[in-house]
């Protein structure tokens, strides 16, 4: 559950923002997992994942 | 003697690549696509993405190579392994392709935006490959690559996305079933919208799937609380990203359950608040408590005289038929209909 004790305009960009560090945290972890998967299935499942973050990022940047 | 023209099959990379973007727009039935025409050879961590400006990113090593070699070695007899390859690097071009559709409206801005918002990713990246998934041996034909790949169209592989694509086509299946559509309707219609017009589409389908459109006033709620429903829900399959796919499938279905039976419960709520509010024609009238008289009230308690013999007057025969009848189980013909009607 989300908690806020500013407007909700506040909350909102509070709320954007800690998806956008997620997403980029996550692209950033799912690059090291590719990197270290032996198996080559899971690695392009790991990387189609981070195409749908890195669309997400790129959503929050543009 | 009428021909008909018909566009010829791409005997290259480059000419695929040209071509793919119409081919993918027509395929799904799409007003139009924001594909630009660019296509940039990448090598990073993803393997495609549809940038929202409009250009096309592919990893050059497993997406643009494979395709490259394809033609490269066209009509060529080709191991499992190799036509499974060629096969992934186009079924990612088409879900790319499939993220640029929208209707004749959209704008990419509009659609950037909306996909920040909670749950959107979930939804348009599970309609978008769950939609390319069942499209893409007719993507292989109509673009003439089953001829280049001899096999390619009889070899298969598992698809991505397992925490979402399983609850989408759970959703969407039980949605074409409520609202009487064909078997993948409601899926190909979400993806021929952006981002911005697939949350309120959903809605609609959900909406309309229940009595509710003849129940409810304009200007309710009911709507917000459905979508409310839906984007939590498909939110939550973020949880199972990183699962491997036989867990993220499972996890998948039984999500797509839950939000089932939350709308289900939300909608059935809403729509007894409603029947209740309104005359019931298959209740029975309460009957009328009749006041009685001062000089009943005075009697009460005594008990009245019993006839020694049966009074002419009371005699059925001789009685008006409506006396026949308690007053509340007398029916109208329009409610004897109705209760008909109920059952």
């Amino acid at each position: 559950m989300e908690h806020s004790t500013g407007t909700p305009t506040n909350a909102a960009a509070q709320t954007r923002a800690e998806r956008q560090a997620r997403a980029d945290w996550l692209i950033t972890e799912l690059g090291r997992l590719a990197a270290q998967a032996e198996d080559p299935n899971d690695r392009v499942r790991i990387r189609r994942t981070a195409d749908s973050l890195v669309r997400l990022a790129t959503a929050y940047r543009s | 003697m009428t021909t008909t023209a018909v566009a010829p099959h791409p005997t290259s990379v480059l000419e695929l690549f040209a071509i793919s973007g119409e081919t993918a727009r027509a395929l799904a039935g799409a007003d139009r696509s924001a594909w630009n025409g660019h296509i940039i050879e990448s090598s990073s961590a993803m393997l495609g993405l549809a940038h929202w400006d409009g250009t096309l990113y592919l990893d050059r090593e497993s997406i643009v190579d494979p395709l490259r070699h394809l033609y490269e070695h066209a009509g060529a007899k080709r191991p499992t392994r190799t036509l499974i390859a060629y096969r992934e690097s186009l079924a990612t071009l088409l879900h790319e392709h499939a993220h640029f559709l929208g209707p004749a409206d959209a704008t990419q801005e509009a659609a950037r935006e909306a996909f920040t918002k909670l749950g959107s990713r979930q939804l348009e990246e599970g309609v978008t490959e769950a939609w390319a998934q069942d499209h893409l041996d007719d993507f292989i034909h109509r673009l003439g690559i089953d001829k280049v790949a001899p096999g390619i169209d009889s070899v298969r592989s598992d698809g991505y996305y397992a925490a979402f694509v399983p609850a989408i086509r759970e959703i969407t299946t039980d949605l074409d079933t409520r609202n009487g559509l064909p078997p993948g309707e409601t899926l190909s219609l979400l993806n021929r919208q952006t981002a911005a017009g697939q949350f309120p589409l959903l809605v609609d389908f959900v909406y309309d799937s229940t009595r509710l459109p003849d129940l409810e006033p304009s200007g309710t709620d009911t709507r917000s609380r459905l979508e409310s429903i839906l984007r939590s829900g498909l939110a939550h399959l973020e949880a199972y990203e990183l699962d491997p796919p036989g867990l993220a499938t499972k996890h998948s279905h039984a999500t797509a359950a839950q939000i089932l039976t939350h709308l289900h419960h939300e909608t059935h709520t809403t729509e007894a608040t409603y029947s209740f509010s309104q005359p019931d024609p298959c209740a029975l009238p309460h009957p009328a408590r009749r006041i009685p008289s001062p000089h009943e009230a005075a009697l009460s308690g005594v008990t009245p005289p019993r006839p020694t013999q049966p009074s002419a007057a009371l005699h059925p025969a001789v009685l008006p038929p409506a006396a026949l009848h308690p007053a509340h189980t007398r029916r109208s013909p329009a409610s004897t209909r109705s209760l008909e009607s109920c059952g």
